[in-house]
């Protein structure tokens, strides 16, 4: 596991604000991102002198599925999707069925969003607009529609999933980057049936571009436009 | 409950009734000779609110919970509604329930102590209601509040609405 830490800070403006910290992780279970989340949360709401955080990393091929499927999930899709070789959890985030895998940039950020004065809508919104702009520095064009998530026309590049407890955000958004796709075929992400996924790599690949990205050479671009925003 | 009371009557509970209605603190004056609250019989609506944007309607010892306008416009359209089952203990600033908008699930806290008697069926088919009628048809839930004192750690109407200009969200 490779660790690196770095701070960053908005420079668009001269007015002094605190760094926002983030930690790449490389690849984590998701059962230890659970409880690193679990943890950050607690020490957020706590100790209000404690940071703002933003958490990257990968995870091993793994499905999760939202708060309104807690306990509703039938045993069978959680066997099915358990014998591909995957992981399986339900949370307690917003949002639906999904996958994480290698390939793929996950973004927890653990924020008190009354720094940022921002409503629950708006930070959302502004997750999205981070990916967005982040796609954009790839040449890729890509936007929000009236399903939450980042989309290259039709198709879903980045799904966001969010949990808010007394202000405090966790869990947050998962980017294709040269995530192998297929695994998505074997559940309706998100719950949408008629929508396919995409990942930077392919819609490179659609622009005639021979070139993958990997999650680590998009790291220092997310981070830089997360600032911006941030 | 006003009346005269005759100092011939009462002679040492005048100076402490006067000075009670000056502190406005009718109940202490009543408990304290009665050994009774006076809230628990009195027949007044309370509405408080909490830091978390939930409301509580109060009549005797039952309370109706739900979010406040702010709230709901800050979540965003909701598409589902987790409310505790009804039967279900809670404690005041406690977790009960969540809500779930553009794919985040916000929790919701009890606004004070008690047992959930009913929770708003309607809510499950029309998620909806909340932001269209949050502070009446959009309830969340019922409850029997078991420590009627725990009110007053929340917030008046005009104190509430001073909270949110504090806040102010973009």
């Amino acid at each position: 596991m490779s660790l690196f830490f770095s701070t960053f800070r908005n420079t668009l403006t001269d007015v002094s604000i605190p760094l926002l910290p983030y930690v790449y992780l490389s690849q984590v279970s998701y059962a230890k991102a659970l409880d690193l989340q679990k943890l950050l949360v607690r020490r957020r709401l706590e100790n209000k002198n404690s940071s703002d955080l933003l958490l990257l990393l990968q995870h091993p091929p793994t499905y999760t599925t939202g708060r309104r499927n807690m306990g509703k999930t039938m045993n069978e899709e959680a066997a099915y999707l358990k014998n591909l070789g995957a992981q399986y959890f339900e949370t307690l985030r917003g949002g639906q069925t999904t996958f994480h895998g290698p390939g793929q940039l996950v973004g927890y950020p653990i924020l008190d969003l009354r720094n940022f004065k921002l409503s629950v809508r708006c930070y959302v919104a502004t997750i999205e607009r981070v990916i967005i702009n982040t796609c954009a520095a790839y040449g890729v064009a890509t936007s929000a529609t009236k399903n939450t998530g980042v989309w290259a026309g039709d198709d879903k590049i980045c799904a966001i999933g969010i949990q808010v407890q007394r202000f405090v955000t966790s869990h947050g958004f998962a980017l294709n980057c040269n995530t192998d796709l297929n695994w998505f075929d074997h559940i309706t992400p998100c719950g949408l049936k008629d929508k396919k996924m995409t990942s930077l790599t392919k819609e490179f690949n659609k622009q005639g571009r021979k070139t993958t990205i990997t999650v680590e050479q998009i790291i220092p671009t997310l981070c830089q436009h997360f600032g911006y925003v941030f | 409950m006003l009346g005269f009371i005759s100092p011939k009557l009462a002679p040492s509970y005048i100076p402490k009734f006067r000075s009670a209605i000056l502190r406005n603190e009718f109940g202490s004056v009543f408990a304290s000779r009665f050994g009774a609250s006076f809230r628990e019989y009195s027949s007044k609506k309370v509405k408080k609110y909490t830091k978390e944007h939930e409301w509580i309607h109060v009549e005797r010892d039952l309370g109706t919970i739900g979010i406040t306008h702010y709230a709901q416009n800050a979540l965003g359209d909701v598409v589902f509604v987790e409310v505790p089952e009804v039967g279900t203990v809670v404690e005041q600033s406690g977790t009960c329930g969540a809500l779930e908008s553009v794919k985040a699930a916000s929790d919701i806290y009890a606004p004070v102590s008690g047992k959930i008697i009913e929770v708003n069926q309607n809510l499950e088919k029309s998620p909806g209601l909340i932001n269209k009628s949050p502070e009446a048809d959009g309830w969340l839930c019922k409850i029997q509040l078991s420590k009627l004192s725990e009110l007053d750690n929340l917030m008046e109407e005009h104190e509430y609405h001073k909270h949110c200009e504090e806040s102010e969200s973009h």
